[in-house]
């Protein structure tokens, strides 16, 4: 889909494609904001509702003053335009309940985000195409099964149980990996030390949070290689000596690397909220856990602050698989000539 | 002003402290300076700010950052801190603090009166333009003003009596700031780098809402005199770590990867236990976790529907099935160590023949279903689980079982923090609403029976019961505390008998549960854990 955008930027001439494509991301992130603001106004209960506790400061006049300072007594309209007003200036205002600017929030937590998703997703991409090569070589074989049959079951399980016996087990039992966090806190570790302590707190996060998406991959690679396997440049390929291997991999998996990169722009986005169970279970200081609290907290600001920039990061996340269409599939990349 | 009895006790008090002294020196014996300790908590999420966004969790990592005017033990009572002693007039409505000398903030700037003054004004007032509301527990209604006499005498002055303001000094929200720390912008009050206390541990590092790492300050010398160690703290760092899921709390602690992890489910307790993990279940003063009942809500204006339910639930049955030895059994509304607290558990009695007997007097016939119904109406409610306790969803299940059982039919809901507020709080068609709150004074009590003097008014039932008018005004109006223990029990009683608050279990929201080697902690009346007097044995 995001190639077939490209392709018709290219068809249209004129503006050059990267240009239009941001163009078209504008109203999509304005139409986004927008849907973010009228949602979050149908949960019951505001940030004041849990900023006045229990503990008796509630009383209406405090609420009622704390509601007018935070501008939640204005009608609904004037929010949405005040807060359309700030994110046109770039500004997203501080987290009522945090005290905090958002914007320093977002960026304190984005890079540990960035980092599990990233190493999730690599992961999950490495893997699963191997998993799904070695089951295309031989279908109906016992690797086809073994990989079928554990990638159905990594697909089945959810990904917080995973990870909490992952914890039980390499952590609690047999103390090979710690149980959560990014790094050592308070260690001051720095250079390659602070980088094999990252690692290390990364393997369990990010392979549970890989889990998932291996078995997507994996199945996915099974079945492009399965169909390509009677192609015509296949049999090409075969009958001017090349090697089972050389084809497996120049020539069939090359072909299914292009589902493989429009899925892994969904994928963006969903890892993303699949990040907030891994987050929150190996206590990961990320951006999913930021804005699973806000929820809670009906941290209005924080919220739509996350919820606008984490758009952002999918659409440019889009863009950029729209320009590796290109780089996997030169039929496809723009400025190439079509029959 | 003269110094009155309990001025006078308070400074017998530290002459007690110099004669506990050869116990200390044995103490400092084994103690041992250094080590670091990790402490594994469920939530760092209320941020930084000022006031009420103090909560059950920051406040124990404020406790060690911040000071307090004082410090009240378990029993209530009130003992120095950063006031080295107190005067009182006879009406209860001056107070002039005495301030310990050469006291700093981390900055070096002085917790002079002037600073104290900033605080309490604060506390009394807040400051709504900055997003920042008054103090719950602090005695605002009769707050009159706060002045600083010179640098180290400070007089707070109320309109009426005002028993419960020394008390609430030692709260783990009225913690000592910095001038500057006070005036910061709405957008930087949340800074913990900018928040700057007097405590004997400092911010080293820290991540909202995941970690703050504490350093030891080498010139802190100010300590509780409660607690016998003096000098800095012997704990070089303490590093508190969110870990949301208490399964893998338990499972850090028990594999070494911390040396204290709080609240664990009390189910997982006892393996732990067998371990050698140590479990602390301070006293905590305040009202034991259970329902104030809304009398406007339907069907509930009815005594008899009140007292059915008060003797429809089986405590014994709710300790057996969801807690453990650390929880006691409740006799009152208030927790067992409050020294008001009465023993009235006859009328917390067991006695589910009694309820069918007071819902069939009533009217109420049990229909085919086995609810009980009046015409086409039925006896049944939205029970909605306290968001703030951790227990509360299984304590509510066994109840709903409970109640079905004489024929009541409760429906459990799951809420967050804003929903339960949203949709309970000033919502007449629900009858029940959970309560979980802490105090260091029990005046409190006189402030939620009715609505006068902006009491919150739990049963909503406004002024128009004369017995609480009564005890509400008596309560407030008290000079002594050892004549409003009397009234006190007399509310207790009164509430209990007429089905007002229907009490369930005790309250522990904090479980310290800790490896053997943690050593001379203390806990403040409200069961905050203070490590300034901790060490590491081994």
């Amino acid at each position: 889909m995001a190639g077939a955008g490209a392709l018709k930027a290219e068809a249209s001439g004129g503006m050059p494609p990267l240009l239009r494509r941001l163009l078209q991301v504008v109203p999509v992130l304005f139409g986004i904001a927008t849907l973010n603001f009228l949602i979050l106004q149908l949960a019951p209960g505001d940030v004041v509702d849990v900023l006045a506790g229990e503990a008796g400061a509630a009383t209406p006049e405090t609420m009622a003053e704390l509601r007018r300072s935070f501008g939640l007594d204005q009608p609904v309209w004037l929010q949405y335009l005040r807060y359309l007003g700030q994110l046109a200036s770039l500004d997203l205002g501080h987290s009522y309940r945090l005290n905090l600017p958002v914007r320093e929030l977002i960026l304190t937590r984005l890079p540990p985000t960035l980092l599990l998703m990233v190493s999730a997703l690599l992961l999950a991409i490495l893997l699963g195409s191997l998993a799904g090569i070695l089951s295309a070589r031989r279908v109906g074989g016992w690797l086809d099964t073994v990989v079928s049959g554990v990638t159905l079951l990594s697909y089945a399980v959810p990904t917080f149980w995973l990870g909490l016996m992952a914890i039980v087990l390499f952590s609690a039992r047999l103390g090979w990996l710690p149980s959560g966090g990014m790094l050592t806190i308070g260690a001051g570790h720095s250079g390659w030390a602070l980088l094999r302590d990252i690692a290390a707190h990364l393997v369990l996060p990010a392979v549970t949070l890989s889990t998932f998406y291996l078995a997507v991959y994996a199945r996915l690679v099974r079945s492009a290689m399965l169909e390509l396997h009677g192609a015509d440049f296949i049999r090409t390929a075969r009958a001017k000596g090349a090697g089972e291997w050389r084809i497996t991999i120049n020539h069939a998996f090359r072909n299914a690397l292009l589902p493989m990169v429009t899925m892994a722009g969904y994928q963006a986005a969903s890892l993303l909220s699949g990040a907030v169970l891994v987050e929150t279970v190996f206590s990961w200081p990320g951006l999913g856990r930021l804005a699973y609290e806000a929820i809670r907290t009906r941290d209005l600001n924080l919220l739509l602050g996350i919820l606008f920039f984490s758009s952002i990061l999918v659409v440019i996340v889009n863009i950029a698989i729209d320009r590796l269409y290109g780089l996997v599939d030169p039929r496809v990349a723009p400025g190439a000539s079509r029959a | 002003m003269p110094i009155d009895r309990r001025a006078l006790l308070q400074l017998l008090s530290g002459s007690a402290g110099m004669l506990a002294a050869p116990a200390f020196a044995q103490g400092a014996a084994q103690r041992r300076a250094g080590g670091e300790l990790t402490f594994l908590i469920s939530s760092l999420d209320s941020g930084w700010g000022l006031n009420e966004k103090v909560d059950t969790y920051t406040g124990i990592v404020w406790g060690q950052i911040a000071d307090k005017l004082v410090h009240v033990d378990e029993k209530g009572d009130a003992t120095p801190w950063i006031a080295e002693r107190w005067e009182e007039n006879a009406s209860q409505t001056e107070f002039i603090l005495h301030l310990r000398d050469g006291v700093t903030f981390s900055d070096g700037s002085p917790l002079n009166a002037q600073a104290v003054a900033a605080n309490i004004e604060l506390w009394a007032r807040g400051d709504t333009s900055r997003g920042v509301g008054r103090l719950g527990l602090f005695p605002s209604t009769t707050y009159k003003g706060v002045e600083a006499l010179d640098d180290r005498r400070v007089k707070v002055s109320f309109t009426g009596p005002t028993l419960s303001f020394i008390p609430t000094l030692g709260y783990h929200k009225t913690l000592l700031r910095s001038v500057a720390s006070l005036n910061l912008k709405a957008e930087e009050l949340g800074n913990l780098d900018k928040q700057l206390g007097s405590g004997p541990f400092v911010v080293e590092s820290w991540l909202e809402g995941d970690n703050v790492v504490l350093r030891r300050r080498q010139d802190y010398r100010w300590g509780p005199q409660a607690i016998a160690h003096s000098g800095p703290a012997s704990l070089e760092r303490i590093t508190f770590k969110v870990v949301k899921d208490a399964a893998i709390r338990a499972a850090a602690l028990q594999s070494g990867q911390a040396e204290i992890a709080l609240n664990i489910a009390p189910h997982e307790l006892r393996p732990l236990k067998a371990r050698g993990i140590r479990v602390v279940a301070p006293d905590s003063l305040g009202f034991v976790s259970g329902f104030s009942v809304n009398t406007c809500a339907p069907h509930f204006d009815d005594v008899r529907v009140r007292q059915a339910l008060q003797h429809a639930i089986d405590r014994q049955e709710i300790l057996d099935t969801v807690f453990t030895e650390d929880w006691k059994p409740v006799t009152t509304l208030l927790q067992p160590n409050v020294p008001e607290a009465a023993d009235l558990s006859a009328l917390l009695a067991y006695d589910p023949a009694k309820s069918n007997r007071l819902l069939d007097e009533a009217g109420w016939q049990r229909g085919a279903d086995g609810i009980r119904a009046k015409g086409a109406d039925k006896l049944r409610f939205n029970l909605f689980a306290s968001p703030w306790v951790n227990t509360s969803k299984q304590v509510d299940e066994v109840i709903v079982q409970q109640l079905q059982k004489v024929g009541i039919a409760a429906r459990l809901q799951v809420v967050d923090i804003a929903t339960f507020n949203a949709r309970v709080r000033n919502n007449d068609s629900v009858p029940l609403r959970e309560v979980s709150r802490s105090f260091l004074d029990a005046g409190v009590v006189g402030n939620v029976l009715t609505d006068a003097d902006k009491g919150d008014n739990w049963f909503k039932l406004g002024q128009s019961n004369e017995t609480l008018n009564r005890l509400a005004r008596d309560i407030a109006h008290a000079v002594d505390r050892r004549a409003r223990a009397e009234t006190l029990k007399e509310a207790q009683r009164y509430v209990l008998e007429q089905g007002l608050f229907i009490p369930t279990a005790q309250l522990n929201q904090r479980l310290y549960v800790q490896a053997a080697k943690v050593k001379g902690e203390a806990y403040s009346g409200a069961g905050y854990a203070l490590y300034y007097g901790a060490w590491l044995e081994g």
